[in-house]
């Protein structure tokens, strides 16, 4: 029934004489009914509303933050845009340099296969050896072979440094500063902050 | 405690605290205490090489980084600005310049030389191989001492010893378990003594060796050492580094 409104209008107006003209408002649709809320259950639906979203961020600041899938990082998109322009322009390698570098590669490979083999021939050596030494024991007393083969808890808060490239320097070269350490490290804690909308409170 | 006395202890055991015996041997526990490395070895010819080699390849097939693509554009810019200002199109202002890559790239050439590393030549060699620590005393060898009744295990009998020797602060035994074992095969009374591994956890290898009763050996200079050729064969091989 509005479109055909619509259509007689266009049919016998015209806009040069008449200055008949569609508006905004011509088109829009009444407006509905205001439909009469209870103020408690208005109350009482936001108190729900509030209540489920605070328990959302609960369980989410007890489980924290979900990192995401490697398989699903795609990478910065600074950077896969600008990856053309970011190629190095060397110079190609000459044959000799190409051949000593396949040369060296043959060497370290025979070289760390070696390293390989010597270690894991000294590992099985030293695991037969703490074999042997506990077969002896369970056959001398085998109250104190049980306590041996109870792990060691205090190796878990074990952790070694080192080694380094060079010995620190004397006092007379650099002396270092006393005092306590000041932890300035940036750290962001992220709160969620409830709209006021959805809070109960006093209203101005 | 000094080595003279944990010699003492070892020597007579059996007659001050009796040592726990089993099937007529007398237990015993030893103690293998290790130090890293405290310098990091020198690299061999190859390995130079292939480290050389390796940073080179990385270098090829890496992607210019924000820095370098900055220095690019300046670099360009700045060739543009001078061939424009040859050609009489533009002033070049050679005063208020912007810092350039360039420039940061020099201030930090000249920064990284005012630092001064201490020497590595100046070092003691042995620094740059792992050792044991071993006793000064001519009867003993490795710290140990024997198993008594009080001993509720061989990791106890261990801590004891370790106590004896004031090094339970600064030391950390690995495991319950013994690693290796050496066998004296004395006709009147056999022994069997249980190795165990410990690792110097101390800030200062040297304050092992204050009191004088022990010292740092490392895997070359233990056949001075230990005169006895089995137990230095276990010693080599559990004391070698991977």
């Amino acid at each position: 029934m509005l479109t055909a409104s619509i259509r007689h209008i266009f049919n016998y107006a015209s806009f040069g004489s008449r200055n008949f003209h569609l508006s905004v408002v011509l088109p829009a649709e009444p407006l509905k009914k205001k439909k009469r809320v209870d103020p408690q259950v208005e109350l009482e639906r936001i108190r729900k509303k509030t209540r489920r979203i605070e328990k959302e961020i609960k369980r989410l600041e007890q489980r924290g933050r979900y990192l995401k899938p490697l398989d699903e990082i795609e990478g910065e998109r600074h950077f896969i845009k600008t990856l053309d322009s970011r190629e190095r322009k060397l110079p190609a390698p000459s044959e000799t340099e190409v051949e000593q570098r396949a040369l060296l590669m043959k060497e370290w490979t025979r070289f760390k296969w070696r390293q390989l083999d010597t270690e894991c021939q000294l590992l099985a050596n030293q695991r037969r050896e703490l074999y042997r030494a506990m077969q002896h024991l369970r056959m001398l007393d085998p109250s104190l072979f049980e306590l041996a083969t109870q792990p060691d808890e205090s190796l878990l808060g074990l952790s070694l440094s080192g080694p380094l490239y060079t010995l620190p320097q004397s006092a007379e070269v650099f002396d270092a500063v006393d005092g306590d350490y000041r932890d300035v490290t940036p750290t962001y804690r992220y709160t969620f902050e409830v709209d006021k909308k959805m809070t109960f409170g006093k209203k101005k | 405690a000094t080595s003279a006395a944990v010699a003492a202890l070892w020597r007579s055991g059996s007659a001050a605290t009796p040592g726990l015996t089993r099937s007529g041997r007398l237990l015993s526990v030893g103690l293998l205490i290790q130090r890293k490395a405290v310098l990091t070895p020198d690299l061999t010819e190859l390995e130079t090489r292939a480290s050389d080699l390796f940073t080179r390849l990385d270098f090829e097939r890496s992607r210019l980084s924000d820095f370098e693509l900055r220095d690019r554009a300046e670099s360009e810019a700045a060739k543009r600005s001078l061939s424009a200002a040859a050609e009489g199109k533009v002033q070049v202002a050679r005063d208020g310049a912007v810092i350039t890559a360039k420039d940061l790239m020099q201030r930090w050439a000249a920064e990284q030389q005012a630092v001064t590393l201490a020497s590595r030549e100046a070092a003691d060699p042995s620094l740059k191989r792992p050792a044991v620590l071993l006793s000064t005393d001519a009867d003993l060898c490795l710290p140990c001492c024997p198993v008594v009744d009080g001993d509720a295990s061989l990791r106890a009998a261990c801590d004891r010893l370790l106590e004896l020797m004031g090094l339970t602060a600064s030391c950390r035994l690995l495991g319950n378990a013994p690693v290796g074992l050496h066998t004296y095969k004395y006709k009147k009374s056999p022994v069997s003594l249980f190795l165990h591994r410990a690792i110097f956890t101390g800030a200062d290898w040297r304050s092992a060796e204050a009191s004088g009763s022990w010292k740092w050996v490392d895997a070359d200079s233990l056949p001075g050492r230990v005169p006895d050729r089995r137990l230095l064969k276990k010693l080599r091989l559990l004391a070698a580094e991977f």
